[in-house]
């Protein structure tokens, strides 16, 4: 069957109304903020974390005895994680949506197919080696340096897979993800061999990358993403109608009037700027890209313009859920969120890959 | 004059020959028709005059310019492609892929409206909200003739449909539901160009018949002239009865002459 690799066995109609599932996702990603401000060894009532947020908003703090320590934990310590937490989580499936839908496939995740390791390879390199090189950046970007170089490698690691994996316009399943097999290997090689001459403080520093974690959240890092966050998105949403008419294939988005190779370069840039600054500031976090975009097929439909805002808003929202997980469960140690996503998301991986058997012939 | 026209079209790949100094050309108001056996190259003919195969020798002109000079959307406002069978990545259902050939901006309402005259138009208004891949084979072949209609009546109703075997998956009422839009289309004062492999429903319908095989033109013209005896047997291989009927010539296909 000829159909078996764009419907998931999914029923005939659709079941619920796009903009109810934008609504719900925002419940959910303001419920999980609010959640990730008052949960943590102290625990804040959410009425008292609302009360400091409209205090802030109005600049007003409080300065005396336990209001202020209260004011301290929610402003200064979890505010920059948690938008830390909801900015990478956007990204990461922001990036999902958009990945699949140049790839025309619902399994392409940066993270699956090695994008988000060109980019922690790119990062790594910077870590060790850029201290050789750093004399020689402008001052302005030198803050942006590890993003750069992130977003450097993630550019380079899916203009490679689009060129291993699509042939004619047509991305087959198997081809990309052998590609993306091929890919993760190779830059996790490189990876090792960096580490093996890196120092033991660059050592430590690496860790952070290979589990994924947002413990060293600080304002300067939510900074960094920030732009990032903003070129994404705006440029996902830009790119939405051109990826709807994608969704026929490459010669029919052309005959609707798409400029196909700009569309896919744009798309390859964003992403690539995205998944950059993610692992610029996380580390590798796997399965958002996947598992959230799928989802809001699943309930609100393929339409990207809805999938782009839903992708911002849910994978905000999960991402912060996980992350108070990942901080509670094993208090007062932190388990790393990669590994709390990857619970998560590589059963429901696997769940795709079955219902994808058809089309991948096995 | 207002064509679009290709003109001795030639396409390599490696080095054979697919095309070899092809040409064709549709007016407004014409419906032609290309015929041929598998491989003749009307596809590859198709797709050069659509602007998605740009590596050919010879010169396709839409209104007087080269195609080189149209930008994609532009181009998109004059034709629309039917291709033979689109697999669609995503579950879209009918009305959004419909939705697909409307232009950016277009108004709402009167795309809602242009929307739901096509699927009445290709009888599938009753499924406008199922699941592409869910259709049959038939169904989506209409779905997606909605989708091209749409795009040409967005930008005027005029223009040219190319259309890529568009009754390969048809049951015979929708077969001829088929031509009669593209017969209307050409009433309206656009152009169509049809691959068809059915000589009976091309006679019918086109005002012109092009014949090609191994990537040559070996016979244009009305119906009437074109489809004879000779003609079936030089393009196929097979040895047919041609007799007039009111509309025009009608063929009895007997045996494949080896």
């Amino acid at each position: 069957m000829t159909s078996g690799d764009a419907v998931l066995g999914v029923s005939s109609r659709r079941m619920t109304l796009p903009r109810l599932v934008l609504v719900i996702s925002a419940a959910v990603l303001v419920a999980a903020m609010i959640g990730s401000l008052a949960i943590g060894p102290v625990v804040i009532p959410s009425g008292k974390v609302i009360g400091i947020l409209w205090d802030a908003l109005w600049g007003i703090r409080a300065n005396t005895g336990l209001d202020m320590r209260d004011a301290i934990v929610v402003l200064d310590i979890r505010m920059p994680r948690t938008l830390l937490a909801a900015g990478v989580g956007a990204t990461l499936a922001v990036s999902g949506a958009v990945m699949q839908g140049i790839f025309r496939n619902p399994l392409a995740d940066p993270g699956i197919v090695g994008v988000s390791s060109g980019a922690a390879l790119a990062a790594v390199a910077w870590i060790v080696f850029g201290g050789l090189v750093a004399g020689y950046v402008p001052r302005w970007l030198i803050n942006y340096s590890l993003p750069v170089a992130a977003f450097g490698g993630g550019l380079t690691a899916t203009i490679l897979l689009h060129r291993m994996a699509t042939r004619n316009g047509r991305t087959a399943v198997a081809s990309l993800l052998f590609a993306g097999i091929a890919l993760g290997s190779l830059t996790g090689a490189a990876t090792g061999l960096i580490i093996f001459v890196a120092s033991d403080q660059q050592l430590r520093e690496f860790t952070f990358w290979s589990l994924g974690s947002l413990g060293g959240a600080t304002w300067p890092r939510v900074g960094i993403l920030i732009p990032f966050v903003i070129v994404l998105i705006s440029g996902s949403l830009w790119l939405a109608r051109g990826l709807d008419a994608l969704a026929l294939g490459e010669a029919e988005a052309f005959h609707i009037g798409v400029n196909v190779e700009r569309l896919k370069r744009v798309a390859i840039v964003v992403v690539a700027a995205g998944v950059g600054a993610a692992v610029a500031v996380s580390g590798i976090i796997g399965f958002v890209g996947l598992v959230v975009p799928h989802l809001l097929r699943l309930s609100a439909g393929p339409a990207h313009r809805t999938l782009v805002i839903g992708s911002a808003l849910l994978g905000a929202g999960l991402l912060t859920a996980s992350d108070i997980f990942a901080r509670v469960v094993a208090a007062p140690a932190e388990l790393p969120l990669g590994v709390v996503t990857a619970l998560i998301g590589a059963p429901f991986f696997l769940w795709l890959l079955r219902r994808h058997r058809a089309s991948l012939g096995a | 004059m207002t064509m679009y026209a290709a003109r001795d079209i030639s396409f390599f790949v490696g080095s054979k020959a697919i095309l070899d100094s092809a040409s064709v050309a549709v007016a407004p108001g014409k419906v032609v028709a290309i015929v041929g056996p598998n491989g003749a190259g009307k596809s590859t003919l198709l797709k050069v005059l659509a602007g998605e195969e740009r590596h050919f020798k010879g010169s396709v002109t839409l209104e007087d310019s080269d195609l080189k000079n149209w930008d994609p959307v532009s181009l998109a406002r004059k034709r629309a492609v039917l291709p033979q069978a689109v697999v669609v990545a995503f579950p879209f259902l009918s009305r959004e892929i419909v939705a697909l050939g409307l232009p950016q901006y277009f108004s709402r309402s009167e795309g809602e409206k242009l929307i739901a005259r096509a699927l009445q138009a290709v009888d599938l208004l009753q499924f406008s909200e199922r699941v592409y891949e869910t259709l049959s084979g038939g169904e989506r072949q209409r779905v997606q003739l909605a989708r091209v209609l749409v795009q040409l009546w967005a930008n005027g109703g005029k223009g040219y449909l190319l259309l890529d075997e568009p009754t390969s998956a048809l049951d015979l009422p929708h077969q001829l539901a088929t031509l009669r839009i593209a017969r209307q289309h050409a009433d309206a004062g656009g152009g169509v160009l049809a691959i068809l492999h059915d000589i009976n429903l091309a006679a019918m319908a086109a005002d012109e018949i092009v014949a090609m095989r191994d990537g040559r033109v070996i016979a244009s013209g009305p119906p009437a002239e074109v489809v004879t005896d000779g003609l079936i047997r030089a393009l196929y291989g097979v040895a047919a009865r041609v007799r007039g009927v009111p509309d025009g010539p009608f063929l009895l296909p007997q045996t494949v002459i080896s």
